[in-house]
């Protein structure tokens, strides 16, 4: 586990992602918020390549949604280089190769699967 | 027919009234097979306005006006007739006939006798010919033996326009030349089915009606039996009518080239109410229409009437219950999101608060199982909508599965016992689904055993590579009535046990247990306690 990794949350619901971005915090993470995909890319994008970076990423959100942005992360080769986790409540749409937190997400396994990626 | 009397003196003319009057028709050959003698029935059943011209008339003439029959359909040899092998000194039994006037399509059945006169020296002198035509009653039983059949095709499909479609072509050439059937949807006439004789003619009465559609004010026809609800019957369409219903010229000349010529329509009533209509149609000379065929398509309207009610009240029952499983899986994914805001805010809530808090204890137990009930539902969904529970078959190791389950499980169960001996067993299975299984039947032990005795959990592999999980409480059996019932869902709630899930938790496990080519077993006594036992086949990882 490394504190110092920034959590990128990405969520369209304001309650969720609040309660997530507080929840990382208190477990002493940096962490950072976007509400729907091209949020997210402006994020990443002040974060820097070099930083360590998980992403919790929601799958149905207005304007980019998430598997549009792997597809963009993707295809500009920046998908390696972070750690993606899909947080969602239709857990069969999500991409295959990530791991998924089922909604609604059990806090500790939240904090332990970050702890194991960060 | 044997005829006796003791009296000598009975006059010629009573014999002969005898013999007029008969409902059987009666001919006399001589023995070259001249005929001498023909009743007034003989001539109107061979087709001549008097017996003198049947007599007039050479055989030669007379057998050239029909083709004859077996009642198969199979070629009748005119040698074979009654009447010359009764010539030639047979014995003749009654033989079946069904003869069709050259040139048209009228059939007629008859049943043909035939027996020798002798003259002293024994040679065959005459052949009396005696037939009764039975073309009414073979039609009879033709509708009797079309009825039966179009009920069962009825019954058979809920696809009831593809059905009535069927049953138009049944009928035709034996019943009517062409059939239509019209239902009467969103408020308009439409044709759902429609067979002739002559598919090219079904096309072009396809086309007629394309080009003329029925007026629904029409005061005959299928517009005028929908309306009232009352069936009609034109023995002989009259040309007045036809020349009155014609829009115009050209509409005439077409209805002129189907050559109508007797009709009957019949309404498709349910609940008084006319749904539609069955038209039957004869256009060749012959045959047509009586109250008899009107009943007979009565009869049939009836049936079809009734399959088509059955079909859309069963068509509606199953919209309604597909429509209620997706609105509960809309339903159950909506829930997930704000039961997820409340999870959030509880955690945080728990990191934030100093000692215990039992408020906060009972949110989060009350989350948890709402939690649970939502996934259900989904399950449910799944399992009934989208054909099934999917497992993801991958290397699994169902020891550690099982411990992970247990420890979770003991966080909201906190003072119970769990026993576990964690084993070993590997195989291809899905490890999410397979936690759902050992949850849910942990989860039943824990909530229905007895609290002050452990829940205990063994897992075996096999030499094949499956594996067997047993979970075994203690507790107040299951009663030997509800064992039938065990996995149905929803059986609690049904049975007005109040619960505290759905009561789908059995019927997802053995389903997921399903998914996986295994199978479930249940045990329960009240000395041996409770076992649920999963049973997996292996295969490879």
């Amino acid at each position: 586990m490394n504190r110092g990794t920034i959590v990128l949350v990405v969520e369209d619901e304001e309650d969720t992602r609040d309660s997530l971005r507080e929840l990382l915090e208190l477990d002493g993470y940096t962490v950072a918020t976007a509400a729907d995909g091209a949020d997210a890319l402006r994020q990443l994008d002040a974060i820097g390549d070099d930083a360590r970076c998980v992403v919790l990423l929601d799958l149905f959100m207005p304007v980019m949604n998430g598997v549009e942005l792997i597809d963009r992360l993707r295809q500009a080769g920046r998908l390696d280089r972070l750690r993606v986790v899909i947080t969602t409540s239709a857990p069969q749409a999500a991409p295959a190769g990530l791991p998924v937190l089922v909604k609604p997400i059990d806090p500790d396994r939240m904090l332990r699967t970050v702890g194991q990626l960060a | 027919m044997t005829t006796s009397t003791t009296d000598p003196q009975i006059p010629a003319r009573l014999f002969e009234l005898l013999l007029e009057g008969s409902d059987v028709g009666i001919t006399v050959l001589d023995a070259r097979g001249a005929m001498i003698y023909a009743n007034a029935r003989a001539a109107t059943i061979i087709g001549f306005a008097t017996a003198a011209e049947l007599i007039a008339a050479p055989v030669t003439d007379v057998m050239a006006r029909f083709e004859m029959f077996h009642f198969d359909g199979t070629p009748f040899s005119a040698a074979d007739l009654p009447s010359r092998r009764a010539l030639r000194g047979e014995s003749p039994e009654e033989t079946r006939v069904k003869f069709r006037v050259v040139g048209t399509r009228e059939e007629r059945w008859s049943i043909v006798r035939a027996v020798p006169v002798r003259d002293d020296t024994g040679a065959v002198q005459y052949a009396v010919n005696f037939f009764r035509e039975v073309t009414e009653a073979h039609h009879a039983e033709q509708r009797r033996a079309f009825l039966l059949r179009a009920s069962t095709e009825l019954a058979s499909s809920l696809d009831y326009e593809q059905t009535l479609a069927s049953i138009a072509q049944l009928a035709v050439p034996t019943l009517a030349d062409w059939v239509g059937v019209d239902l009467v949807v969103d408020g308009a006439i439409r044709r759902v089915a429609i067979a002739h004789v002559d598919p090219e003619k079904a096309r072009f009465v396809e086309e007629l009606q394309r080009r003329y559609p029925p007026d629904p004010d029409a005061p005959t026809g299928v517009p005028s039996v929908l309306r009232t609800g009352e069936a009609e019957l034109l023995p002989v369409i009259p040309r007045e009518l036809i020349r009155a219903r014609a829009r115009d010229a050209e509409h005439l000349r077409l209805i002129d080239e189907l050559a109508l010529r007797s009709y009957m329509c019949v309404p498709l009533l349910v609940g008084g109410r006319a749904i539609g209509a069955i038209s039957f149609v004869m256009a060749e000379p012959g045959r047509t229409y009586t109250a008899d065929d009107l009943d007979f398509a009565r009869a049939l309207a009836d049936r079809a009437a009734l399959a088509i009610a059955n079909a859309s009240r069963l068509r509606d029952a199953e919209e309604t219950a597909r429509f209620a499983e997706m609105f509960i899986g809309m339903l159950g994914h909506d829930l997930r999101n704000p039961l997820n805001a409340v999870t959030m805010g509880a955690a945080l809530l728990r990191r934030q608060i100093e000692g215990e808090s039992k408020p906060l204890t009972r949110i989060e137990s009350s989350t948890r199982r709402m939690s649970t009930m939502v996934d259900q539902l989904l399950d449910l969904t799944r399992s009934r909508l989208a054909g099934g529970i999917v497992v993801e078959r991958k290397r699994c190791d169902l020891g550690a599965v099982i411990t992970g389950v247990i420890d979770e499980l003991l966080l909201a169960h906190p003072g119970r016992e769990v026993r576990w001996d964690r084993t070993e067993a590997i195989g291809a299975w899905d490890a999410g689904r397979l936690g759902q299984v050992v949850s849910n039947l942990v989860g039943n032990g824990l909530e229905h055993g007895d609290p002050a005795r452990p829940v205990t959990v063994t897992l075996t592999s096999s030499a094949d590579g499956g594996a067997r999980i047993a979970v075994h409480s203690f507790g107040a059996p299951i009663p030997a009535e509800v064992m039938p019932q065990l996995f149905e869902p929803y059986r609690e709630r049904t049975r007005g046990v109040r619960s505290r899930g759905l009561g789908l938790g059995l019927f997802i496990t053995q389903q997921i247990v399903e998914a996986h080519g295994g199978r479930i077993d249940v045990t329960s006594s009240a000395d041996a306690g409770t076992t649920f036992a999963v049973t997996l086949g292996g295969s490879a990882p």
